[in-house]
């Protein structure tokens, strides 16, 4: 968990902005974060679709630092999810993490985002002393130095078995240099999309993966664009 | 001059009426007084009980006292002989009554006692004794009433009666009714009916001695005879098996199943043994079903209003019956929380009776000062412990029977069709001309695999149901569950805030509140689930649409109040009924709803005003539902799919919700249309269903 990495005398952000739908998660985020003597600021409001406002507004608090619920649609604050909040503010190189609840179903919405959301934290495993750490993972990520944990390396990913369910395709796999015995689901958006109806098992895909994830929810697939077919990789 | 310690006599109305405050209660101690001077019977006689100026008389035909015994013994209140190494002379028995407290609360419910009593050991003699209460009312303290024990000469044989009268608490029905239970129940009522085990098992020598020929006792009461009838009625034949433990002196213990004869079905030793004196565990399981019940002699509204009576597990020590086991609303085996765990072929305390018969002459179970029940010692524990795991041996075996039995089922099915395939090739070859036979083949080929397509069908939806079947029942365990954890919460947020200095409780009751608020979102989640499970929404029958969306509506409104959406119910004005359940009307409302809280969710769809409107209707042949949102209306699936399981298009939706509205409706005659999109700005299902025709309008 990217929660647990140590950075000796990383400071804690002075504020911190909070966009959550849900206004009891929201204030009692904002408590914590005064009990660590940090400054809250919220942004509330209905946003619709509008994802240029609300991170317009989030730009014009100007906190150092951003947390953002996932899922924003319950209390009607935007029909669009947290991570694509936390992209936005990453093209405007403002350092933003992810909380979310971590529903089963919600993983593979994340893995699809992972590569451009640097810290993901579930809200069980929240600490607000870790708050300096995730800052700085965010803010390495934002000057291209990822930290070890989330540097990709190109990698060979082995599809061990098909899903098909309703017109979709499940890609069960095993990342060679991660955990060659895990088979993890790769969401086909992941894959290069003229690719994926030549998929079959066996086959061997090769991409940039952060080999160095401590956990599977931590795992991002960038650049899976190439193919070894399983009656061609005898070479190998 | 010496001095003494003197009582007021309002002390023994405190020890009397407070320690023991059941009536029932305080007159079985004076019925096992009997027992304990080893009479075989006892007659309680009630009297002109709801005048407020009636009589109880307690007659047996034990020992009886001489005068010294009563002076030394029965005059004596709150001497308790716990001891259990000293028996009674004539048949050994373990003594069990108690000579203190119990006895006084009886004797004190009216306002003078007559004792009567004819020593075997010294026959043609009677001794009697008054005790006036009202005297005591009036003297300062107990030893100023002077007490005379007269003696007399009498032909009758030995005995003793007690007649309490002038009672002027008019005793109700319902207290009788308890009376009248715990009398029928003290002297096991279960023993005349068990069979004698076939077992090798040296018999212990602290067994009762067998030249007892046991005791009873008889409630006589004109006002509550329908009572007696009743609860003195059995049905034990009746039942469908019996579960049996027998633990022996040395703590291991035999597991049996018997069937209705008493015939062993199965038998274990049991893994594990148990520190608790010896006892036998029996529990009679029914199997209420009309089906069960026609071809017996007994109704099944007999046996279930005999088992309202008589039902839960009784325990019996040294014969005599210990209150308040099996008692009513006192499930302390827990039968029905194990059924609720695992509801299949679990009994619960209204399918079964059970007695737990104890030998307790090592005197390891210590009964509590008031009579009612033993203290929670390890062998106590153990003893539940040891009746426990019988039960859930026994669920094991019989889960295995069942799907033995549903095994053979399958084959026998697949040989009869197998047999009918055979009849028929027969058939054709001896009917159907040569020529046409390759036509009928292929109608025949045609036909089977349409079938095969159906029962592939019914099985995949037979699969889907066990699914959910099993989702539901592992949320109303935890529904249940969760009503502990909850109040923790309650007791720890007011501990917590006890602690905050002045000061700070302002700040601290901020998010208290936040606790509290979420605390009583998470109670109205869980609510919902029981809600749904209750029995009597499962029972078939005129369901009033109106009343049962409202109902649910309602029921809602912490979620509908969550994801800030308006539920607008618009109901007819005419009552509308439906024959059915309003368990599948609140299935299929409920769906819908839910889908329509996920339409409103979905990603890149907004929606500043939720709103679900739902209407009923009638037009002149069926009753019409229509619901209708404004979420966006169905997309990325065509309206004919999206009855179909699994079909989803909510990520962390199941793709059941709109299959089990399918099926529902079906099973109440009904039909429903899917327009995708509204001008209300969303989808809108109508359901139409048929009316339950009253016979009698209103």
């Amino acid at each position: 968990m990217l929660g647990t990495i140590n950075f000796s005398d990383v400071e804690q952000p002075q504020s911190v902005t909070i966009v959550d739908d849900d206004p009891d998660d929201r204030e009692d985020l904002m408590d914590q974060l005064r009990d660590h003597k940090i400054e809250p600021r919220a942004v509330d409001g209905r946003y619709g679709q509008d994802i240029d406002r609300l991170v317009a507004d989030v730009l014009a608090i100007n906190s150092p630092f951003v947390i953002c619920d996932h899922r924003l649609q319950a209390k009607n604050l935007a029909s669009f999810n947290g991570s694509k909040v936390i992209k936005a503010l990453g093209s405007s190189k403002h350092p933003a993490m992810l909380l979310t609840m971590y529903q089963k179903t919600h993983r593979l919405e994340l893995r699809e985002a992972r590569a451009e959301v640097p810290v993901i934290v579930g809200r069980h495993d929240f600490q607000i002393s870790q708050l300096g750490v995730y800052a700085e993972i965010c803010r390495r990520e934002l000057a291209n130095d990822p930290v070890d944990e989330r540097r990709a390396h190109r990698t060979l990913i082995c599809i061990r078995e098909i899903e098909r369910a309703h017109g979709t395709k499940e890609f069960y796999v095993t990342v060679t240099n991660w955990r060659p015995d895990e088979a993890i689901i790769l969401p086909a958006a992941c894959i290069a999309s003229d690719l994926v109806p030549q998929l079959e098992v066996g086959d061997y895909l090769l991409g940039d993966v952060n080999v160095g994830a401590a956990e599977e929810d931590d795992l991002f697939f960038k650049n899976v664009n190439e193919i070894v077919k399983a009656d061609e990789k005898s070479g190998l | 001059m010496a001095d003494y310690l003197k009582f007021s006599p309002d002390i023994l109305r405190r020890l009397g009426e407070e320690l023991v405050p059941d009536v029932d209660q305080g007159i079985i101690e004076l019925v096992k007084n009997g027992y304990d001077a080893d009479a075989t019977k006892c007659e309680i006689a009630l009297d002109e009980l709801k005048s407020g100026k009636g009589s109880i008389a307690i007659a047996d035909n034990g020992a009886g006292m001489t005068g010294s015994q009563i002076r030394r013994g029965w005059l004596v209140i709150g001497r308790s002989d716990k001891k259990k190494d000293a028996l009674t002379p004539k048949y050994k028995r373990v003594p069990v009554g108690d000579k203190g407290l119990g006895r006084l609360a009886a004797l004190r419910l009216g306002n003078r006692v007559t004792l009567t009593t004819r020593p075997a050991a010294e026959p043609g003699k009677e001794y009697s004794l008054v005790l006036d209460w009202l005297e005591y009312e009036k003297a300062d303290v107990v030893e100023d009433v002077s007490l005379e024990i007269t003696e007399a000469k009498t032909d009758l044989p030995h005995g003793t009666e007690i007649r309490i009268e002038d009672i002027e608490a008019r005793l109700t029905r319902s207290t009788v009714t308890k009376l009248a239970r715990s009398l029928l129940l003290l002297s096991d009522p279960f023993a005349r009916f068990e069979e004698q085990l076939i077992t090798d098992e040296p018999k212990s020598r602290n067994r009762p001695n067998k030249s007892d020929p046991g005791f009873s006792a008889s409630l006589l009461t004109a006002e509550f005879k329908d009572l007696q009838a009743k609860v003195g009625q059995s049905y034990f034949s009746d039942a469908e098996y019996r579960i049996q433990a027998e633990l022996h002196t040395q703590g291991n213990a035999t597991f049996r199943i018997l069937d209705w004869k008493g015939d062993i079905l199965h038998e274990d030793l049991a893994g594990d043994t148990f520190h608790a004196p010896p006892f036998t565990f029996d529990l009679w399981v029914y199997l209420l079903s009309s089906e069960s019940f026609s071809t017996r002699s007994s109704t099944l509204s007999e046996v279930r209003n005999w088992l309202s009576e008589l039902g839960g597990v009784h325990l019996y020590e040294d014969g005599i019956r210990v209150p308040p086991y099996g008692g009513a609303e006192n499930d302390w085996l827990g039968l029905n929380l194990r059924r609720a765990r695992s509801p299949e072929v679990r009994p619960s305390t209204n399918t079964s009776v059970g007695r737990v018969k104890v030998i307790n002459t090592d005197g390891a179970l210590i009964q509590k000062t008031d009579r009612i029940g033993y203290v929670e010692n390890f062998a106590f524990g153990e003893l539940k412990r040891a009746c426990g795991e019988v039960l859930d041996w026994a669920a094991r075996i019989l889960l295995k029977e069942r799907d033995k039995k549903r095994e053979v089922e399958k084959q026998s099915k697949k040989e009869k069709a197998k047999k009918a395939t055979t009849n028929l090739e027969l058939v054709l070859s001896k009917t159907v001309k040569p020529t046409e036979r390759k036509k009928v083949d292929s109608a025949i080929h045609r036909y089977v695999k349409e079938t095969e397509k159906e029962a592939d069908s019914l099985r995949e939806d037979l699969e889907l149901y066990r699914t959910l079947a099993t989702a539901g029942m592992t949320s109303a365990v935890f529904a249940h569950e969760i009503g502990r954890p909850l109040k923790l919460i309650d007791n720890a947020i007011k501990a917590l805030i006890r602690l905050v200095p002045d000061e700070e409780k302002d700040k601290a009751n901020e998010r208290v509140a936040r606790i509290q608020t979420s605390k009583e979102r998470l109670s109205s989640f869980i609510s919902i689930p029981l809600g749904l499970l209750s029995k009597r929404k499962r029972r078939t029958g005129r369901v009033d649409v109106n009343e049962s969306i409202c109902a649910l509506v309602e029921m809602l409104e912490p979620i509908t109040a969550y994801y800030e959406t308006v539920i607008d119910f618009n109901p007819s004005v005419t009552v509308l009924f439906v024959n059915g359940t309003e368990a599948l009307l609140d299935g299929i409302m409920l769906n819908l709803i839910l889908n329509s809280f996920n339409a409103f969710q979905r990603e890149n769809f907004e929606q500043d005003e939720r709103k679900i409107k739902i209407d009923t209707l009638t037009d002149t042949t069926n009753i019409l539902i229509r619901i209708e949102d404004n979420a966006g209306g169905i997309d990325g699936v065509s309206v004919e799919d999206i009855w179909l399981p699994g079909v989803t298009t909510v990520a962390d939706g199941t793709g059941f919700g709109l299959t089990i509205v399918r099926d529902s409706i079906k099973d109440l005659n009904g039909t429903i249309h899917a327009d995708p999109l509204t001008d209300f700005g969303g989808a809108r299902f109508t359901i139409a269903l048929r009316p339950m025709r009253e016979l009698f309008p209103r």
